[in-house]
């Protein structure tokens, strides 16, 4: 049990409620692990999309803003969820319509003139996104299983032994030179290619 | 393979102040070493972009799903109610 749930705890003095919370939460937080993302997400839109949706027709917009800000709160969900010390304090329909509300207010009271992009670092970010394009391709060349690999560990956040698990490995520790492998795979192609495009490296 | 681990957790800070002052100064004697770094720190970027760009194709694909197939007929009227 975390340290910000025990202070929680003796704030409120509500145990039982809390306590169900916890559980709850610690629940949903395996179905994150044994559903498909895509099952989790159709879930969340049978159970929250409505509401999300009602929210966005009262302030004015369509089905296509309803569409756009609840995908952008899945992502975000989907990535807090994913860290550590999330589960606890808040229900998934709550954060997740709280997320909703956040990004509508931001769209459309504050800087709505961020949205303008001058030129040149229009062209900046095309440059970058060409180099980034590049390194990605070398990424792949570590071949799919370690894209995958590493995309488990460093993005939906799985822990060692959950990775050994989903990917067949003997233990913790075997994932964990697996991984370590991947990217000493994806810096070797960096290399290779940095031998024959002296620039590179810039 | 070391060297990897090690710049790992250089870049997620979980290194002691002893440690990271060794690495620092490696960095200034060897400057393939402030390459390396850059490049790994890349990569983690490049994997977690990737990472959500799966997670929106799935999302998309849950769209698709709940707003085409019969089974979802009732969620599908509830929202054809709100923006109607």
């Amino acid at each position: 049990m975390s340290k910000i749930y025990e202070n929680k705890l003796a704030l409120d003095g509500d145990i039982h409620s809390h306590f169900h919370t916890y559980i709850k939460e610690m629940i949903q937080k395996e179905d994150i692990l044994q559903q498909t993302p895509q099952q989790l997400f159709i879930r969340l839109y049978e159970t929250v999309f409505p509401d999300a949706a009602a929210f966005i027709r009262k302030m004015g917009g369509d089905m296509a803003a309803a569409k756009d800000i609840f995908q952008d709160a899945l992502v975000i969900y989907y990535e807090r969820s994913a860290g550590e010390d999330f589960t606890i304090l808040h229900s998934e329909k709550a954060y997740i319509m709280g997320t909703c509300k956040h990004l509508w207010y931001k769209k459309h009271h504050e800087g709505r003139h961020e949205e303008r992009l001058d030129s040149s670092s229009a062209l900046v970010e095309l440059q970058e996104e060409k180099a980034s394009e590049e390194i990605f391709r070398f990424i792949e060349l570590s071949g799919k299983k370690c894209l995958d690999l590493l995309k488990a560990f460093y993005y939906d956040k799985l822990n060692m032994k959950d990775l050994a698990t989903k990917f067949g490995f003997s233990g913790e520790r075997s994932a964990t030179v697996q991984k370590f492998k991947c990217l000493q795979k994806v810096r070797s192609e960096i290399e290779n290619r940095s031998l024959v495009k002296e620039d590179f490296y810039e | 393979m070391n060297e990897v681990q090690q710049i790992e957790r250089y870049l997620s800070g979980k290194m002691s102040p002893g440690d990271k002052l060794v690495m620092d100064a490696r960095m200034v004697l060897d400057p393939r070493l402030e390459e390396k770094i850059k490049w790994q720190k890349k990569t983690y970027t490049l994997i977690r972009d990737h990472g959500r760009k799966e997670v929106r194709r799935e999302i998309e694909l849950a769209h698709t799903q709940v707003f085409s197939e019969k089974k979802f007929q009732a969620f599908q009227k509830i929202i054809r109610n709100i923006f109607k």
